[in-house]
């Protein structure tokens, strides 16, 4: 290359080369300007009630839409287009009317990011979901300080959400899991008093893990003789467990607690029924199994005989019973018109969310006179009680925790009692006043 | 090409122009766009640092997430578990990018080409595999969050990284051009020669595998305050295939082709993502678009056209 | 409290997952034996090869006997097709071209495949037949038949693979082509058919891989990007382009991770890479490799 005509072509390709990296830039900045500039002029006339914008009210939700959870982020978005409907139906939230937009928690790699773009650039105002423990710890950051918009987290159960942390924006109206394990740990301790060895197999991340240090050490209070087997902890989405079913079988537990959710679940479940694990047990305790898309996936011809299966859930579309809580049978009969299925609790919970935030904005203009801000929206939210299918839910001022009654129930064949799955009968309520430690205190390590 | 054809383009003048417009994102972005354009940029001072050693040195790791992915929880672990502040924490991620570097580099470097591709792969599949299950130190799958953000806001956190991400290039330009950086290319392009004349061709392999480990490590330190957590999917091979996706598709025959490679990147992704739940078929697609259709990169087949090659 | 049926029990599991690990690296191990390419791909043709088995039984021999003949036969025929089309279309213009572009068309293959699974059969879970097909006992443990015919299977093909390559004039050939293409086609080789015959061979392997593990494993969008990994491990520690390696490289592996799973579980995935790192210490070509030779 000739050095002579090489510095004329260097200098020109040095203002190409940059030209290109403006272009590039310039693309993406002038892209993101447009859609910025789009907003704001979508603002404000009257709806009927002064101070509150006419453009419809953008709810952002994030559940796992697909993989072996995907079954839940269908039940929970069918619980908030229902909501959707009824609210909008009745004129909306002081006029205005709900849409959503949402996205899948599936795509590991954006969960922040998606939280973030729904709220800065989707225009999200109020955020609801997250079904993975991880995930909401995750955000906890983004949300209090970046976004500062109301979370209502539906799901995702740790008690270090709202036991850890001092949260401004972030809510939980979902029953979180150290109230379900301590109720199952009473639960052990008065049906299998004679106990002596207790497995455990979850899931490896902090709902595994927090599940098992709350039920095991709240037995431990009541069955000082217990002993426990080295809990298992599988990775999310494990197809396999023929081998550490055969490690269980071999550690000979009277007991197996499991926090495996989902299609985990029933795979788990199938196969231990099929490697003969279950009919080895006294009693198999799990929180989550209570979901009705995980007892489809189970099936009837899957019910072992000759072992006590519990589960439990955030909410059971048969409790509080359909005579008592007519509320609840309208919910369940309401979601079957619009699913053709029983709903499964995040349906329950899902639906709840919206209503708790209809309440809250309702509560605030009643104080304000006019459309909230996300700060104040988020003070309406503290101490607020809401009526669900689950029954009446108070959302603790304390640590922003949602209250009501646990279950635990027998795993039965559902055919027999004229429903497409098997069912959870036999129900043991235990009021939260017995279950849920005071705020901020928890059996979890916080750090 | 000769060596030299890599520095017609985009000196320090590149690096002035790019940074200028780089600085003046935040004014007219907006939140969600800066910090895309945050992400993009050390996704591609990432994809320089894999550049170092694949385009000027001849070796194609396929393990790069591990640099970036170190780099993130050595800083994520220097905040959140040990409390050491921000440099006790830089200085921390250093020295385990550094380590890990130097280990792996010992085993990778026994080969080259698909051998050392795949055992850089390899590798890094077994630091994903280490923290993934180490989770007193590293939080396991649901990683370590909650980290503190310099500065607060990411718009203001957007200057630290630009400035940061600019420095780093003008650094690795200038080391580039002596002539240490110049023996990559000299090993790239005839290592048999290289080691006849006597450069010592090990040593200056391990050294391009530790500079650009270094390089893609920085850049990781920078993400994980950003987004104020870190998770074990940054470690994953596919984040390693992403990287090296980037460099091609910017051009690594261009210094500065994988930087932009790294930002056209995450604006394609975050397209993509707009318009179809496809999205990765979208990416699949581009991707065999730049193997079969412009294995010179965007940058590389803009150059050939101003240049009239094309 | 380890007893003999638990060991039983335990090495039977191991020799499961060693089987479907060895028909996957075989393919890999082949492919780049014979080719020099090393294809990323391979695990998105396991992946395939498992909803095609999906889909045989959802259509035609749900839970009977007869989807475990239909099934493996179907997927390994359907990937042998692909196999060709991959190799013709997409992986020939590449011979000759930077490796960096040969492993980034097959990556580009993988994120294609990826979301073509979703398309076609949705982003669930598709779990099917779990266990079924009647089973063992080991003392206190049960043994499904399936796994016992998956461990079979695993052997026969390594002792197909043998026969191949020992016998028919198409194992002689790819195996001159493996050591020089060059000197195999100035004999006479036509090497672009070898070629092809090997990648086919080596997806058809994959997608019989896929199909087998399936009913225990389960088929989703993403599974191939597990095995692929594992995959390189094993062909690592074997040697890169020897069957035997693959064979001893997959028991190593499998062993390793069944040891770990069911005693340290922390150790399960990384213990394997340690193994490797090892394997590459004392014989940086791998237990049974030859010494690596630079074409280009």
């Amino acid at each position: 290359m000739g050095e002579k005509e090489g510095v004329s072509r260097r200098d020109f390709l040095k203002i190409a080369g940059t030209g290109i990296v403006g272009l590039a830039i310039g693309l993406g900045a002038g892209y993101g300007l447009g859609k910025r500039a789009a907003a704001p002029t979508t603002t404000e006339t009257a709806t009927g009630f002064p101070g509150v914008p006419s453009k419809p009210l953008k709810v952002g939700f994030m559940y796992f839409m697909t993989g072996a959870l995907g079954t839940y982020g269908q039940m929970a978005s069918a619980g908030l287009e229902l909501a959707r409907d009824e609210i909008n139906a009745a004129g909306g939230i002081l006029g205005r009317k709900v849409e959503f937009t949402s996205k899948d928690e599936a795509d590991r790699e954006h969960v922040i990011d998606n939280l973030v773009k729904m709220v800065e650039d989707e225009g999200a105002e109020v955020l609801i979901g997250l079904d993975s423990s991880g995930d909401a710890l995750k955000v906890i950051k983004t949300i209090e300080q970046d976004l500062q918009v109301p979370l209502i987290v539906t799901h995702a159960a740790t008690p270090k959400l709202t036991e850890c942390n001092d949260l401004k924006y972030i809510f939980r109206v979902s029953m979180y899991e150290e109230p379900i394990d301590i109720a199952a740990a009473h639960l052990a301790a008065e049906n299998y008093p004679d106990t002596v060895r207790v497995a455990s197999i979850g899931p490896d991340y902090a709902y595994g893990w927090d599940s098992w240090t709350v039920f095991s050490t709240k037995l431990k209070e009541l069955l000082p003789n217990v002993e426990f087997v080295d809990p298992i902890y599988v990775p999310l989405g494990t197809p396999d467990y023929t081998s550490y079913i055969d490690s269980l079988i071999s550690a000979e537990p009277d007991i197996l607690f499991s926090s495996l959710w989902g299609g985990d679940a029933a795979n788990f479940f199938k196969q231990a029924k099929a490697k003969g694990l279950l009919g080895r047990l006294k009693a198999y305790i799990n929180p989550m199994l209570g979901a009705t898309d995980t007892l489809k996936a189970i099936g009837d011809e899957n019910v072992p005989s000759g072992v006590d299966v519990w589960g439990s859930g955030r909410y059971w579309f048969l409790y509080p019973p359909h005579d008592v809580y007519p509320f609840n049978k309208q919910f369940v009969d309401k979601f079957r018109a619009k699913t053709g299925e029983y709903p499964a609790y995040v349906a329950g919970t899902s639906y709840t969310a919206l209503y708790a935030l209809k309440a809250a904005v309702e509560r605030a203009y009643e104080e304000l006179g006019r459309w909230p801000d996300p700060g104040e929206l988020a003070k309406a939210l503290e101490g607020l009680a809401v009526a669900g299918p689950m029954g009446p839910v108070y959302i603790r001022p304390d640590d922003h925790q949602g209250m009501y009654e646990v279950y635990w129930g027998k795993l039965v064949k559902g055919g027999p009692e004229g429903y497409p799955h098997p069912i959870l009968k036999d129900l043991r309520v235990f009021s939260p006043s017995r279950v849920f430690p005071p705020p901020k205190t928890t059996y979890v390590k916080c750090g | 090409m000769a060596g030299k054809s890599f520095m017609e383009v985009d000196g320090p003048l590149g690096i002035a122009v790019l940074g200028a417009v780089l600085l003046t994102v935040p004014l007219y972005a907006g939140p969600f766009y800066t910090r895309l354009v945050a992400v993009g940029v050390l996704y591609g001072l990432a994809a320089v640092g894999f550049n170092v050693l694949f385009g000027y040195t001849g070796l194609l790791s396929f393990g790069h997430a591990m640099f970036w992915g170190l780099g993130a929880y050595g800083v994520a672990i220097g905040l959140v578990k040990l409390g050491l502040g921000y440099a006790g924490s830089f200085a921390l991620a250093l020295a385990l990018v550094l380590g890990v570097a130097l280990a792996t580099g010992f085993f990778s470097l026994r080969h080259t080409k698909i051998y050392f591709a795949m055992l850089t792969l390899a590798f890094a599949q077994l630091v994903y595999a280490v923290l993934l299950k180490w989770r007193d130190v590293s939080g396991g799958d649901e990683g370590l969050y909650g980290l503190p953000r310099p500065l607060g806001s990411v718009e203001r956190f957007y200057y630290v990284v630009v400035v940061a991400v600019l420095v780093m290039l003008v650094a690795v330009w200038r080391f580039l051009e002596t002539p240490l950086g110049l023996a990559f290319q000299t090993i790239r392009d005839n290592p048999y020669r290289a080691e006849v004349v006597g450069y010592p061709v090990s040593r200056i392999r391990l050294l391009s595998y530790v500079v650009s480990g270094l390089i893609t490590g920085v850049a990781g330190m920078l993400y994980s305050p950003l987004q104020g957590a870190v998770t074990p999917d940054s470690l994953y091979w596919t984040f390693s295939a992403a990287i090296v996706f980037m460099a091609i598709l910017g051009g690594t025959r261009v210094f500065l082709g994988p930087f932009i490679g790294g930002i056209l990147y995450v604006f394609i992704a975050n397209y993509a993502m707009d318009v179809t739940e496809y999205w990765l078929l979208v990416m699949g697609v581009i991707l065999a678009a730049i193997v079969y259709l412009f294995p010179s990169g965007v940058v590389g087949a803009l150059m050939k056209q101003l240049r009239g090659e094309g | 409290m380890v007893s003999l049926d638990y060991v039983a029990v335990q090495t039977i599991n191991a020799l499961f997952y060693s089987s479907i690990l060895f028909l996957v690296a075989s393919g890999l191990s082949l492919i780049y034996g014979i080719m020099r390419i090393l294809n990323l791909a391979h695990g998105a043709f396991y992946m395939v090869g498992a909803y095609l088995a999906y889909t045989v039984i959802i259509l035609w021999a749900s839970g009977s006997t007869l989807y475990f003949l239909v099934a493996p036969l179907v997927a390994l025929a359907a990937l042998a097709a692909l196999g060709v089309g991959v190799e013709r279309g997409l992986i020939r213009p590449l011979y000759g071209k930077p490796e960096e572009l040969q492993l980034l068309a097959t990556y580009a293959l993988i994120l294609v495949f990826d979301d073509l699974v979703k398309m076609l059969w949705g982003a669930e879970y598709k779990s099917f037949t779990v266990l079924a097909g009647g089973s063992l006992r080991i003392g206190r443990f049960t043994v499904p038949h399936y796994f016992v015919a998956v461990i079979l299977v695993g052997f026969a093909v390594a002792g197909l693979l043998w026969l191949v390559f020992s016998k028919t004039m198409l194992g002689k050939q790819m195996r001159a082509t493996a050591h020089n293409p060059e000197i195999a086609a100035a004999l006479g080789v036509n090497t672009d058919r070898v070629f092809v015959a090997a990648f086919a061979l080596g997806a058809a392997l994959a997608g019989l891989a896929g199909a087998v593990a399936a009913p225990i494993l389960t088929a989703y969008p993403g599974m191939g990007t597990e095995i692929i990994v594992l995959s390189f491990a094993v062909i690592v520690i074997g040697g890169m382009g020897s069957i035997t390696g693959s064979l001893v490289g997959s028991l190593i592996v499998g062993f390793a991770r069944t040891l770990m799973a069911a005693t340290y579980p922390i150790m399960e995935i990384a213990l394997i890479y340690i193994i490797m790192a090892a394997v590459l210490l004392v014989k940086p070509v791998g237990l049974f490799g030859r010494e690596e030779r630079e074409r280009r």
